[in-house]
């Protein structure tokens, strides 16, 4: 039979697995951005985020912080936090394509910002999210 | 078992004390470091020469040119301008949304002043007469570490200050 002290280590390293292993659970998501404006108005404005299905390859760049009352549900941080992480996905970097015809003197112009599908890792915690987005090699 | 832990950490600060010491004599000694920076605040660069020096070689020493990567920075700044739609469910959607308008502009502008634009014009003229006159342009771009710098919003119309920093070799490309 084994003693009480003998048995500590082993109890303390299985507590330390659990701690990690509850406290760092990192999920990753695809997110992508797509916003159209036509003559200065906006048209359509989609923010499509879904949990990825593969595991994201690449390193680890900018990343930005979001306050939480809703742990562990991303759709409804992103929701509080909109204005911060959109400038956040726009300068990860954004394409920009514009086009603009005056045809007989009228004007018109249509600009279409897309941000296209990236791997971000997500890191739950109390009160805040961390959001670090992947840069793929 | 305390007192064992208390003494190996004061005799770890002790080494390290003394290693910094022993460091910071050996460069007094031999050589003097001068920080030579730029007018903004990065980057610096360290020069290390002997102590024994001349004036001559001084002087030929301060002759040399200084780190010009700062100098080769182009800011680039823009302002876009969005308009609210006239149909929105409160003022701060509208406000939200000529925000956006006004930054997807100001992306567009600096793609236009760095990236260049594209630029195609059609003149139909029948009987020595214009019938019609058609004027298109095309931009294409990737913009990222834009900064928005202010945001201002009046009488539905949200103006947004943009800048990007980007490097001499960058813009030329």
């Amino acid at each position: 039979m084994r003693s009480r002290d003998g048995n500590r280590y082993f109890s303390i390293a299985i507590y330390a697995l659990i701690f990690f292993y509850t406290s760092l659970n990192a999920r990753e998501y695809i997110i992508s951005y797509r916003l159209v404006v036509a003559d200065t108005i906006v048209l359509n404005e989609k923010l499509n985020i879904s949990a990825a299905m593969q595991a994201c390859s690449g390193t680890q760049s900018s990343s930005t912080i979001l306050s939480s009352t809703d742990n562990k549900n991303l759709i409804k941080t992103i929701e509080q936090n909109r204005e911060k992480f959109i400038t956040y996905l726009e300068k990860i970097g954004v394409q920009i394509e514009h086009s603009e015809e005056t045809k007989n003197f009228i004007y018109s112009a249509r600009t279409i910002m897309t941000l296209k599908a990236q791997c971000f890792t997500v890191d739950f915690n109390d009160g805040f999210v961390k959001i670090t987005h992947i840069k793929q090699e | 078992m305390k007192y064992s832990v208390v003494l190996l950490a004061l005799a770890s600060l002790t080494t390290i004390s003394l290693a910094q010491g022993s460091a910071t004599t050996s460069a007094g000694s031999n050589e003097q470091v001068i920080v030579v920076s730029a007018p903004t605040a990065k980057p610096q660069a360290v020069y290390n020469y002997n102590y024994n020096y001349d004036v001559e070689s001084d002087k030929k020493q301060k002759a040399t040119p200084e780190p010009t990567t700062a100098y080769n920075n182009i800011h680039v700044s823009v302002t876009g301008e969005g308009v609210a739609p006239v149909n929105t469910a409160s003022p701060a959607q509208a406000y939200a949304l000529a925000k956006r308008a006004a930054i997807a502009e100001a992306y567009r502008l600096i793609a236009e002043k760095v990236k260049g634009i594209h630029i195609e014009g059609q003149d139909y003229i029948k009987n020595m007469m214009v019938k019609s006159t058609t004027v298109r342009s095309q931009v294409n771009a990737l913009v990222r570490n834009a900064t928005i710098i202010e945001t201002t919003f009046k009488d539905g119309l949200c103006e947004v200050e943009m800048e990007i920093v980007i490097s001499q070799s960058q813009f030329m490309r």
